[in-house]
């Protein structure tokens, strides 16, 4: 085991030059993320247009002034996308990001107190939770929390929304995280660290998140378009976030009528939705090789 | 110790020592040794012969089922990291890539061991670390390169820094150049021999390389199967092995038939 | 045992030597391995004869493995790539069509990897596993549990019944190096790639394998080609050596007169670096390491690549390309120093 496989020095550059072109695809991504959120946020107050403006003649295709053409009130598409956006963003980050954390955390105990009963525990239930279909159980878990309930800023129907990733999202995290502890608890270098004496937290801050984080990153990343993916298609089961506020999946849930006639007004929005599913994937794709380092 | 002196006692001393695990309670049988202030003595034996059992508890990582295992005259306590004992014995590893954490730089490796021992502040311990790793002949730009980034020779000199840093009476180093290239491995034992020479730095130094042992130590111990086979002089040892098991291992260093030197 | 393996690759020897220089059976030309624009091996030269062992030795990053890999025609999946021409029993590999080459894999050449515990499959036994490649190697349904159990022998693995059951892990290492081993003779090659095959074993095991390996080749008239980074078991092993460093070959010979006489500065601190050489200059000398590290690829000088760590270095050294030159005694060399000049120096 002690060996490094063939010559880590000859190869090296090739990795470097593996990872700069890993660098390269994270940056991309991140870059068209950004300017898909830095639209969403800035172009609905700077354009002066609100959401629910008639701003001409219903059904106008695609222009200069109307760049994803009106809806069937004369309502800018453009508008309401970019609007609706940030509902899906907020939604998405939050509904990661909390799981994240949780499940890391929650993954890092279960790891360091392996074979005992809280472990146990902790891993029966992300088995639980894992043995159903991981959105179909989003699904059901936010039309049973119900449609109707609202919560501080966030519009009726995006609590439940977040409730259901909250309590479910979680187990995969703990499951990758405690993998990785477990992995990395035994590493020489962790020894290492108990025998100069540090003490278990700090061992836990400094040697063991660091080398855990990126893996559960990395999912997290890849999670995020399968949040806004779920966010977007509970229109079509009836639950979701209601009308009037606009979101990416009720716009195109309310233009799918309209697809022989006017098909922009679910297209265009549907390109977005895209568009920030593939951003977020090259983001993924870029940083599973710069934290799997060398071996990845 | 009888005398009580400190200074004169054994860094390390085993005695009738049983240990093992869950499963292997017997991993090593009665084995006994003892390491005098700025001795190196020598661990030889075969994968699964209990060197690295004994080594972890050396270093308080296991606890003892029988026999006495006193550091600088002292027994482990309750083996925490806070056990006064933990920073006399320090350990540097196998190898050399594994044990480093590939997100620290190498002064920010060291630098631990200095916050915790000295309670330096952070830009203090970071300088001390840097001073170190100059000592131990880091090349300059590797200090603040992570540890990803470095070589295998150069991870050693880390891993020995790290120990140093605690200022251990005994240091255990396991098989520490088995993985190196033979050009690096020479600079590696080279600078065991000056901690030795230069510090009084105790050692047990286990390997599998009769050739290693042979260059660094007086005194060394054959492991087989547990318990300690044969146990005294190195030349001695290695001119006329008694053990049928010792006797396999000198005919085993390749290259015993040249007489290019 | 003849099976029908055995006469079909008769048949296909017969052939080939009809066409190849008797005796010759690999030959590397002008080698070099690139990744995209970075150069990790210059032009290497080398020739094996039937039954020859050569050992390639260098430090980590050499490129003592790529060279061994190029040899195989493993590296496109790599994302590297080989010019220059490797000659195989009169056949040149670069002109064989991928399924020919293919074919020679496994029958013609064997290979041993470091690393048996990741080139085996965790989750079939070992017995399966050695089936199906005696099978795939065109062994009958019926020849193929006795050509099995005959491999296991040839690598004398006692317990047969244990070791065709178990699972890779539950062997130890020892064990499974062996069923590697065995795998690489199980078409019966005449040239078996051994990469670092002894590497992080123990001792003792190391010396029965590196046994059972010369066994073999003796037994077997295979010719092997060994790349170890260990110096001790290429004088035990091998025929004739080539030191590789920085990509280049920087002396090669017949094992004897290469370790009798170590021309090359390089060669001569790397045994010079041995701990065994300690005592041999007596009680207390310190072992002569060799400071610095090796150049990466990419960092390559114009003359010699070793004169940054060279203690014989003249202005002659990085003037200009080195050619490898033949010496008197059938040393090649590449170093503007004649073979003898400095050599008290170091041994």
């Amino acid at each position: 085991m002690a060996v490094v496989e063939v010559n880590p020095t000859s190869t090296a550059r090739a990795i470097g030059s593996r990872r700069r072109r890993a660098s390269r695809t994270f940056a991309i991504g991140a870059g068209l993320l950004l300017v898909i959120t830095l639209a969403c946020f800035l172009w609905p107050p700077l354009s002066g247009v609100s959401t629910t403006d008639f701003v001409g003649t219903p059904l106008q295709a695609p222009s200069v002034q109307h760049p994803f053409g009106t809806d069937n009130f004369g309502r800018d598409v453009f508008v309401r996308t970019m609007a609706g956006g940030r509902l899906d963003l907020v939604v998405a980050a939050l509904g990661v990001t909390v799981p994240l954390i949780f499940g890391t955390f929650l993954g890092v105990v279960s790891g360091l107190a392996a074979g005992t009963v809280l472990d146990r525990v902790i891993m029966r239930i992300v088995d639980a939770i894992l043995a159903f279909p991981f959105a179909i159980l989003i699904l059901a878990l936010s039309v049973v929390i119900g449609p109707d309930w609202n919560l501080w800023v966030l519009p009726a129907g995006a609590p439940a929304i977040l409730v259901a990733l909250f309590v479910t999202s979680w187990s995969v995290y703990a499951r990758i995280a405690r993998g990785e502890t477990l992995s990395i608890r035994q590493r020489d270098f962790v020894v290492a660290a108990q025998v100069t004496g540090l003490s278990r937290w700090t061992v836990v801050r400094r040697h063991l998140l660091p080398n855990v984080l990126p893996a559960t990153f990395t999912y997290a990343l890849s999670d995020v378009v399968l949040v806004i993916g779920v966010i977007a298609s509970l229109p079509f089961l009836g639950a979701g976030v209601q009308p009037p506020t606009p979101e990416w999946g009720s716009i195109i849930y309310d233009g799918r009528s309209l697809l022989g006639q006017a098909p922009w007004v679910s297209l265009c929005p549907g390109l977005v939705v895209v568009a920030t599913g593939i951003a977020v994937r090259l983001m993924g794709q870029g940083s599973r090789i710069l934290s799997g380092g060398e071996d990845a | 110790m009888p005398d009580g002196s400190s200074a004169r006692a054994p860094v390390l001393e085993v005695r009738g020592l049983r240990a093992g695990y869950g499963t292997a309670p017997d991993t090593i049988r009665d084995v006994s040794l003892s390491i005098e202030p700025g001795q190196i003595v020598g661990l030889v034996g075969e994968s699964g012969c209990g060197k690295s059992t004994l080594a972890k508890v050396v270093l308080g990582l296991l606890r003892p089922r029988e026999g006495d295992v006193l550091v600088d005259g002292r027994r482990w306590g309750d083996r925490s990291s806070r056990d006064p004992l933990r920073s006399c014995v320090q350990m540097v590893f196998q190898d050399p890539y594994a044990s480093l954490n590939p997100k620290l730089t190498a002064a920010e490796t060291v630098a631990d061991s200095f916050r915790r021992w000295k309670g330096s502040s952070r830009r203090d311990a970071l300088d001390e670390a840097r001073r170190l790793l100059d000592r131990v002949g880091l090349p300059r730009t590797a200090i603040d390169a992570r540890a990803e980034r470095l070589s295998g020779g150069q991870c050693q000199r880390v891993g020995v820094a790290r120990a140093l840093a605690c200022e251990p009476r005994l240091l255990v180093a396991d098989e520490p150049t088995s993985s190196l290239d033979v050009s690096v491995q020479a600079q590696i034992l080279n600078l065991l021999l000056e901690l030795q020479e230069g510090m009084g730095m105790s050692m047990l130094l286990i390997s599998h390389d009769l050739s290693v042992i042979r260059y660094m130590t007086s005194e060394a111990m054959v492991m087989s199967g547990g318990a300690v086979v044969e146990h005294g002089s190195t030349a001695a040892m290695l001119r006329q092995p008694r053990h049928p098991y010792t006797r396999t291992l000198v005919e085993s260093i390749p290259g015993q038939v040249a007489d290019w030197a | 045992m003849t099976s029908h393996l055995m006469e079909s690759e008769n048949s296909r020897m017969a052939q080939a030597e009809g066409k190849s220089e008797r005796g010759r059976l690999l030959e590397v030309k002008d080698l070099n391995v690139t990744a995209g624009p970075l150069e990790l091996v210059t032009s290497v030269d080398f020739q094996l004869r039937r039954g020859e062992r050569l050992g390639l030795v260098g430090e980590t990053g050499s490129g003592k493995s790529l060279t061994c890999r190029a040899v195989m025609g493993a590296l496109e999946r790599k994302g590297l790539s080989a010019t220059g021409s490797v000659t195989f029993d009169g056949v040149d590999m670069a002109r064989m069509a991928p399924a020919a080459k293919r074919k020679l894999l496994g029958r013609e050449i064997g290979f041993v990897p470091q690393s048996s515990l990741n080139s085996l499959n965790p989750v079939m036994r070992v017995g399966r596993q050695l089936a199906e490649a005696v099978e795939h190697l065109g062994c009958p349904r019926r020849d193929v549990d006795a050509r099995v159990r005959e491999l296991l022998a040839a690598v004398e693995l006692r317990d047969v019944e244990r070791v065709l059951r178990a699972y890779p892990h539950q062997l130890s290492g020892g064990m499974r190096q062996r069923v590697m081993i065995a795998l690489g003779i199980a078409g019966r090659p005449q040239l078996l790639v051994a990469d670092e095959p002894t590497t992080a074993l123990d001792v003792t095991v190391q010396r029965r394998l590196l046994t059972l390996l010369v066994e073999l080749c003796d037994a077997e008239g295979m010719a092997l080609l060994l790349v170890t980074h260990d110096l001790g078991v290429v004088q035990e092993v091998c025929d004739s050596v080539l030191v590789m460093y920085a990509g280049q070959a920087m002396e090669s010979g017949p094992v004897k007169e290469v370790f009798a006489r170590p021309s090359h500065p390089y060669t001569r601190a790397l045994l010079a670096a041995r701990p065994s050489s300690a005592s041999a200059a007596g009680a207390g000398a310190r072992l002569l390491g060799l400071p610095g590290r090796p150049p990466a690829p990419g960092t390559w000088d114009v003359g010699c690549r070793f004169a940054p760590r060279c203690e014989l270095r003249v202005d002659a050294c990085t003037a200009g390309s080195i050619d490898l030159r033949a010496e008197d005694d059938g040393h090649l060399l590449r170093c503007v120093h004649a073979s003898g000049e400095g050599r008290s120096r170091h041994a």
